[in-house]
């Protein structure tokens, strides 16, 4: 833990309330990663994970309280951040090559009335190289897998070139295998540029992830690379059953109290 | 050929056929958004809401200028000119602005109020012509096209908005794009996205109003989306498509007026049934670039 405080912070979020007219998702949110971190938010759905990307990425702008990235405003700081939205049904015909894709990472070095460069077809190629998607790069994206439609999004972050990777639910629609790959790939990534990551499934912070917390309104989080009994009761309000879910963490006694509440993916 | 041959003698064959390979071209590329970003439903609404201009046009050259100009040349030149056209690039500017805005800002029955739009459009247009004096038989050819009455000062115009066109989407293709594709990683990459996508309303407002005098404001859509569609399931990527659509578009309107000069049938109408029917068959086709079946993770 001491080795943090000598790590440059690269998200400052303090006292964060976010939300939609009077509903507030997010209480009071603290929360700082330092560079080189590969964190896991865990939380039910429902619990705020997608607003607080929102606000992360300047998209929502927050009720009350701060959020620096790279010690700059959202709407600055955001330039330093590669983000990989949620696989999300999309129009498989789409025309557009898994090449045009990944490029569209430099549109934020590229200004308006820009053309791309040589050295964004470098940059692209690099990114598509790290992903092992190289050789797929003329492919329409809507003929690729999940798992590797993934990854060119994985691809399309970096190439912003980026040193805080966010993603939303990076391995929910896509089978262990493949997700144990994704991990894999940010695994290497995550040597020069840090990671923040959130799952409704606990199953997707793997053994890859340094640090977890748990984000239910409120954020469980400790720096540390377990999830507590605490932090778990205190995100989700009722019993959760580790076990089943082979979290590679830690395993936890069940709650006797509050029986027939379950899994944490449908919590919430 | 000789019918072909024969009609090509017309100046108005010819001013036709210029009509509608300008058009063509402005069609396709936009045409090709329209579809993949699924924005027909406001596309309807600006094409439709243009009539107003239509009517402000009748009015300003019937009612207006000939209080102006009392006895001019005017007076002996019945013809509408292009005021009309001029009224509704106005209109169809203004409300792609207005709805695009009202999409962005509202949160909630951005369609309803579209909708809403839509219909006011067309009872202003109709209210201006029926306060505007004089003659307005060709009215309806507005509504239905008249592609063979195209005048000489009205196709400079759709020249002139074909350039305009084709140069925004070259300058602001990759914006264009990415906002086509994943408008919240363009936001996130601090593309100007609302502007980008008020600008493509803006393409799509003078690409219906070049068509009105094509196929007519009722069938605009329809001629907007097929020639892009049916190159859509074939199209690797967007240039290809854009491509695609723009010569379907040409090969359309060359057939649908042969067919309504050889069978004395309404151009426009004939134009989009060739369309129509191409588009179709397209759908029996199976893409052999899409053959490969979709793998699910």
């Amino acid at each position: 833990m001491d080795t943090e405080r000598n790590r440059p912070e690269v998200i400052t979020v303090r006292r964060l309330w976010a939300g939609y007219d009077r509903d507030q998702v997010l209480e009071d949110i603290d929360l700082t990663v330092y560079e080189g971190d590969f964190v896991g938010l865990i939380g039910p759905n429902g619990g705020g994970k997608t607003t607080l990307l929102k606000v992360l990425l300047g998209l929502l702008p927050p009720t009350r309280g701060e959020v620096r990235i790279l010690g700059q405003s959202v709407r600055e700081g955001r330039r330093m951040i590669g983000y990989v939205p949620q696989l999300v049904e999309f129009d498989r015909e789409f025309p557009i090559s898994v090449w045009d894709v990944a490029r569209m990472g430099r549109l934020g070095s590229r200004r308006l009335l820009r053309r791309y460069t040589a050295e964004d077809d470098a940059v692209v190629a690099d990114a598509l190289r790290q992903v092992e998607l190289y050789d797929l790069r003329d492919r329409r994206i809507g003929e690729l897998s999940g798992g590797q439609r993934q990854r060119a999004y994985i691809a399309r972050a970096l190439v912003a070139q980026p040193r805080i990777l966010l993603l939303d639910e990076p391995t929910s629609s896509v089978d262990p295998q493949v997700s144990t790959g994704i991990f894999e790939v940010l695994r290497r990534i995550n040597e020069h540029v840090t990671i923040l990551l959130i799952s409704h499934d606990i199953s997707a912070i793997s053994s890859y992830v340094k640090t977890v917390g748990c984000l239910n309104r409120r954020l469980f989080y400790n720096q540390g690379p377990n999830l507590t009994p605490e932090m778990l009761e205190l995100a989700y309000e009722c019993p959760v059953d580790l076990i089943a879910h082979g979290v590679p963490h830690r395993v936890l006694p069940m709650h006797g109290d509050h029986e027939g509440h379950s899994h944490l993916g449908e919590a919430g | 050929m000789a019918p072909i041959l024969e009609a090509l003698q017309l100046s108005f064959m010819r001013h036709a056929l210029m009509a509608g390979l300008l058009v063509s071209v402005a069609c396709g590329i936009v045409g090709t958004f329209v579809v993949i970003k699924r924005i027909v439903f406001i596309s309807g609404g600006i094409a439709h809401a243009a009539y107003g201009g239509i009517g402000l046009g009748y009015y300003v050259r019937y009612s207006v200028l000939p209080l102006v100009a009392a006895g001019g040349a005017a007076a002996v030149d019945t013809r509408p000119g292009s005021w009309p056209l001029l009224g509704a690039i106005l209109f169809s500017l203004l409300a792609a602005v207005i709805m695009g805005l009202i999409q962005r800002r509202t949160r909630q029955r951005a369609d309803t109020v579209i909708g809403v739009l839509w219909a006011i459009g067309m009872a202003v247009g109709i209210i201006f012509v029926d306060l505007s004096a004089g003659y307005k038989a060709d009215l309806m050819s507005y509504l239905f096209g008249s592609i063979l009455a195209v005048e000489r000062s009205e196709l400079l115009i759709i020249l002139g908005l074909d350039v305009v066109i084709v140069t925004l989407v070259v300058l602001f293709y990759k914006e264009l794009v990415a906002i086509s594709f994943d408008e919240t990683f363009a936001t996130v990459e601090n593309v100007p996205v609302d502007a980008i996508y008020i600008v493509l309303l803006c393409l799509i407002a003078l690409t219906v109003v070049m068509m009105m005098r094509v196929v007519g404001l009722i069938m605009v859509i329809a001629m907007l989306t097929m020639p892009a569609a049916i190159a859509g399931r074939f199209a690797r990527d967007m240039k290809q498509m854009m491509i695609g659509s723009t010569v379907l578009g040409i090969v359309f309107t060359v057939i649908g007026l042969w067919v309504s000069y050889v069978w004395n049938l309404t151009s426009g109408a004939s134009i989009i049934l060739v369309s129509g029917l191409t588009y179709l068959l397209s759908l029996a086709i199976s893409p052999k670039l899409l053959q490969r079946p979709s793998a699910h993770a």
